[in-house]
């Protein structure tokens, strides 16, 4: 990561664990994450269903249950201050304003009920305090400027009269409107065409250029990764097990999952029925993590040490490129191109 | 296009909804042939008809017009019982693998079902091949079948409903988005087990995905579809190598790969797929179209064949430039 | 506007069905309607044949039912209910005397319903789970079980009876002193709400709990909106569509329970009038009763539809 050595960067996770208390035990959904994200910057986290890099998001900004199901340890140090910390008070001046979060599906994250004007402005005259007509004048800016036609008409409309690139664009506009310093993006695409999708990328990339924003984009796809972040954290059963510049991590993985994960997705350049690397076996049970590395149940590499003692990150000689695997893979160039 | 060993023929074939009482073709007039044995692909934007096309192949629901044929019958001709029998050779497996099951029943019953249906009644028959096409798909028959799909992964459900069409020994099997609910993983595994299950049981298959990357890994050849109709046509590795369509191009241009790192071209396609209630004039992608001229709004193009095996509905065809 | 239209076609049918039925009911009903009119109180005696032959005519009562239901609603589309059979007072003008008391009733056991319910409800699916909620559970199926005439009575009792705050009976005209006339409906519709706000509070509780899982409850969170806002502002209306439903569906619980509530209270309300007429069979006063109690069931029900297009845009859409 280029600006390692600035004292405080904009957000950084210390050792943080979400367990959730369910009636079947407690699942370890987030389990000892640590990172750093400087300001301006796209990290990419990357995972499967269950990871933990949705609840990891909710985490960071707060919004899990508290109904005491949940269970924290750990600290989310936002501009040097631990949010964890921080009274319920405090901590919605910061949602909305410093962070704010766009969800995956863009269907159920409008509220059916309001119209698309009033949930910009709400962010607007709640949270900014400014006077509702000024709100309006700002909405219909903000509306703009994520690439809606006709801003001033859409004030009036529903969700359901837009299609779901057009409620993203909304949800990213809602997003927005509290100028935040951290953008959460939440698999922002996964329910979208593909056409749309980079639509919705590019427009996200080019807000943050704009506002020099940071913005951790939580995908589930490797070449999102590829094409839209800065940095990269590769989760596996609620753990991070590799992380780098992004250009690292495509061309010299070192934990074998994040190569299982490469090569298990059918790439374009290859012939038709060429056999796909699939990875065998599931997740483990996050009821019942293994003692040892996660992944070594279903690992081509695992030897016996992997399932007796679980890997720390660690790194070759360069610090910035961090990973969990007692017999990481040697370097070699993963993408000839 | 006519293959003389067709196993299915689709002719002419459209199909319309109302929505708030204005009819409109979700697809309209679509031909084409699947061969035996082979894998067709049916790629596009969500609306774009390519679901209903399956849907209307299973006669569920049947076309409003135009003619599917399989194994020589006009689907459109039989009744009900002769339609009951043709479904046995003619399966159909959904995007939902876990809604797609019945959450109250056992896999063993739900995997046998069709066999109830068809009349048989060796219980121990039934059992046994219910085991036999488990174990083809990777499930375990001793730990699985008094389980409940709950019971089980997005992945494994997924095969369970695999195995429930094969246990007729289908002749042809609509795979409509089946791997789009799962993690790349799990994905890798059912496509692998979808390719496996075509070679041991003679399968052909129509595999219906909005993934590019995917449709060109499983299928011989693919058909692009946009707003209802084909746009495009031609064996797999073809359309990858020379898209003739600009909207195949546009397509193919958008999936973010690993060898695009931090790439910044904007994206490829503009605008979203306008509204079936209204279609455009003439070329129905031009709204779109980085290359659109008069013509295209003023005369709808034809679906051609530009070389051996390759259609293209373009006036303007990209590889006539190129190559 | 074609919804409106298409949900009032619904309605004629349904209107239909209810006064015939009533019609037919009443019919069955044993004893004789000359009987019960003809015979003194006192000494029992029913009249001479001729008279109530006479009267027999008069009334109608000769003509099969058909006719007479044919021959009522005739009446009834000029605005011609009849006339009571014990007083000759025209029925139209009981029931404009009556029907201002016991609306006024309705409304208010209403609003006090609903002004319990949705803070009740919201605060406990809010708390899901919790033991605030469980108890507040176990309380509203306590209260449900409660007949209303029992609750009527133990208020009457507490407010009335041992602190004197609110008179137990009867009825002052609003023209005359509108506080006297709130002061005496507080206990009645109490008394109805009480027995009415634990379902609503239930089905709120319910909605509330599967509406805050919705991600756009989460997105409101990530704005950095107070609970209160999120609760009242974006899942109150989503969530209330069963509980409207519901509103509609129980006025005719609530009718019963005005019934019960104006003859426990002495009001002279419709429903005080119905039991009245039961008693001295007033046939054609009950029929004109139950048909105004027929619109209003048909009117709330109508309300209710057009709220569900004002609630979430999407249901107009959809018709």
């Amino acid at each position: 990561m280029a600006s390692e050595t600035s004292a405080s960067p904009l957000l950084e996770v210390v050792d943080l664990y979400t367990h959730f208390d369910t009636p079947r035990g407690v699942a370890h959904a987030v389990d000892g994450v640590s990172f750093r994200l400087e300001r301006g910057r796209t990290l990419g986290i990357v995972g499967e269903s269950g990871s933990g890099k949705s609840v990891l998001s909710r985490t960071i900004i707060d919004i899990l249950a508290k109904d005491g199901s949940v269970l924290n340890q750990g600290e989310v140090r936002f501009e040097g201050r631990d949010l964890m910390a921080l009274p319920e008070k405090d901590m919605r001046d910061i949602r909305g304003r410093e962070i704010a979060m766009v969800f995956q599906d863009p269907m159920s994250s409008l509220n059916p009920v309001k119209k698309i004007g009033k949930q910009i402005t709400e962010v607007l005259v709640k949270r900014l305090g400014m006077p509702g007509a000024e709100a309006k004048r700002r909405a219909v800016e903000l509306i703009e400027s994520v690439g809606i036609p006709d801003a001033a008409q859409q004030l009036d409309r529903f969700p359901m009269h837009l299609s779901g690139g057009m409620r993203q664009r909304v949800a990213i506009a809602i997003a927005l409107a509290g100028e935040p310093k951290l953008l959460i993006a939440d698999e922002p695409t996964t329910a979208l065409d593909v056409t749309i999708q980079a639509q919705i990328l590019d427009l996200l990339r080019r807000q943050q250029a704009e506002r020099n924003m940071a913005v951790i984009l939580i995908t589930h796809d490797l070449g999102i990764v590829a094409q839209y972040t800065d940095d990269v954290a590769v989760m596996y059963a609620g753990q991070i097990v590799e992380s780098c510049s992004t250009e690292e991590l495509i061309r010299r993985p070192r934990m074998p999952y994040t190569e299982a994960l490469m090569n298990s997705a059918p790439n374009l350049a290859d012939p038709p029925h060429t056999r796909l690397d699939a990875i065998p076996g599931l997740p483990p049970n996050l009821l019942r993590v293994p003692r040892g590395c996660r992944f070594a149940e279903r690992c081509p590499y695992a030897a016996e040490k992997c399932s007796a003692e679980m890997p720390a990150l660690t790194d070759d000689d360069d610090p910035s490129h961090i990973y969990a695997c007692w017999y990481p893979l040697e370097v070699k160039e993963a993408v000839s191109a | 296009m006519n293959a003389l060993n067709a196993l299915l023929s689709i002719e002419d074939m459209t199909v319309e909804y109302t929505n708030q009482g204005q009819r409109f073709a979700a697809i309209s007039d679509i031909t084409i042939d699947i061969a035996e044995g082979e894998t067709l692909g049916l790629v596009g934007e969500s609306g774009c008809g390519k679901s209903t096309t399956g849907r209307a192949i299973i006669q569920l629901p049947a076309p409003t017009m135009g003619k599917v044929t399989f194994e020589g019958r006009d689907l459109s001709e039989l009744n009900h019982e002769e339609m009951r029998q043709v479904r046995r050779r003619l399966q159909i497996i959904f995007q939902d693998p876990v809604s797609s099951l019945n959450p109250r029943r056992k896999v063993k019953d739900i995997v046998a079902e069709p066999l109830v249906i068809a009349g048989m009644k060796d219980a121990a028959e039934r059992e046994r091949r219910v085991r036999e096409v488990l174990e083809a798909v990777g499930v375990d028959p001793d730990t699985a079948m008094d389980r409940r799909p709950h019971q089980f992964s997005g992945g494994q459900c997924q095969r369970i409903c695999v195995a429930r069409a094969l246990i007729m020994e289908p002749k042809l099997i609509v795979c409509d988005e089946p791997v789009s609910a799962l993690d790349v993983s799990v994905q890798a595994q059912i496509l692998n087990l979808l390719e496996d299950m075509k070679e041991r049981y003679g399968l052909t298959l129509l595999f219906i995905s909005h993934d590019l990357a995917v449709v060109k890994n499983i299928s011989d050849r693919v058909a692009v579809m946009y707003l209802g109709k084909f746009c495009e046509l031609a064996d797999s590795a073809r359309i990858y190598e020379a898209p003739a369509h600009p909207y195949t191009a546009g397509l193919m241009a958008t999936i973010p790969d690993l060898s695009t790192i931090g790439a910044d071209a904007g994206p490829a396609l503009i605008g979203e797929i306008p509204s079936p209630l209204n279609p455009p004039s003439g070329c129905r992608f031009r709204t779109r179209c980085p290359h659109a001229q008069e013509r295209c709004a003023a005369e709808e193009p034809e679906f051609r064949q530009i070389e051996s095996g390759h259609h293209v509905a373009c006036h303007f065809p990209l590889t006539e430039q190129g190559s | 506007m074609a919804y409106l239209r298409l949900k009032t076609l619904h309605l004629i049918p349904v209107f239909f069905l209810v006064t015939f039925a009533s019609f037919m009911m009443l019919d069955l009903l044993p004893g004789d309607t000359v009987d019960a009119i003809l015979s003194d109180a006192d000494t029992g005696e029913i009249g001479s044949m001729e008279a109530r032959e006479a009267l027999r005519k008069e009334l109608n009562l000769d003509k099969p039912l058909i006719v007479r239901y044919a021959l009522w609603l005739g009446n009834m589309v000029q605005g011609d209910l009849g006339r009571s059979y014990v007083t000759t007072q025209p029925v139209t003008e009981a029931l404009v005397q009556r029907i201002p008391v016991s609306l006024e009733l309705m409304i208010m056991s209403q609003i006090l319903a609903i002004a319990m319910a949705i803070p009740i409800g919201i605060y406990s699916g809010y708390h899901g789970g919790s033991t605030v909620d469980r108890g507040i559970s176990a309380f509203a199926f306590g209260v449900l079980s409660i007949p209303v005439f029992v609750a009527g009575t133990v208020y009457i009792w507490i407010f009335a009876i041992e602190l004197g705050w609110l008179p137990s009976s009867g009825h002052t005209d609003f023209s005359e002193d509108p506080w006297g006339n709130i002061k005496g409906f507080i206990l009645p519709a109490l008394t109805l709400a009480t027995i009415e706000f634990p379902i609503l509070m239930r089905v709120l509780r319910v909605d509330v709990i599967s509406t805050l899982q919705e991600d756009y409850i989460a997105l409101a969170k990530s704005k950095g909106m107070t609970t209160w806002y999120i609760l009242f502002h974006h899942a109150l209306r989503p969530s209330s569509f069963t509980f409207v439903t519901l509103l509609g569906l129980q006025i005719g619980q609530l009718i019963t329970g005005t019934v019960v509530i104006e003859t426990l209270f002495s009001i002279p309300g419709v429903g005080k009038l119905l039991i009245d007429s039961v008693d001295t069979r007033d046939e054609i006063m009950v029929q004109g009763v139950i048909t105004f109690i027929a619109i209003v069931y048909v009117v709330v029900n109508l309300l209710v539809d057009l709220l569900y297009a004002v609630l979430d845009p999407r249901v107009a859409r959809r018709a």
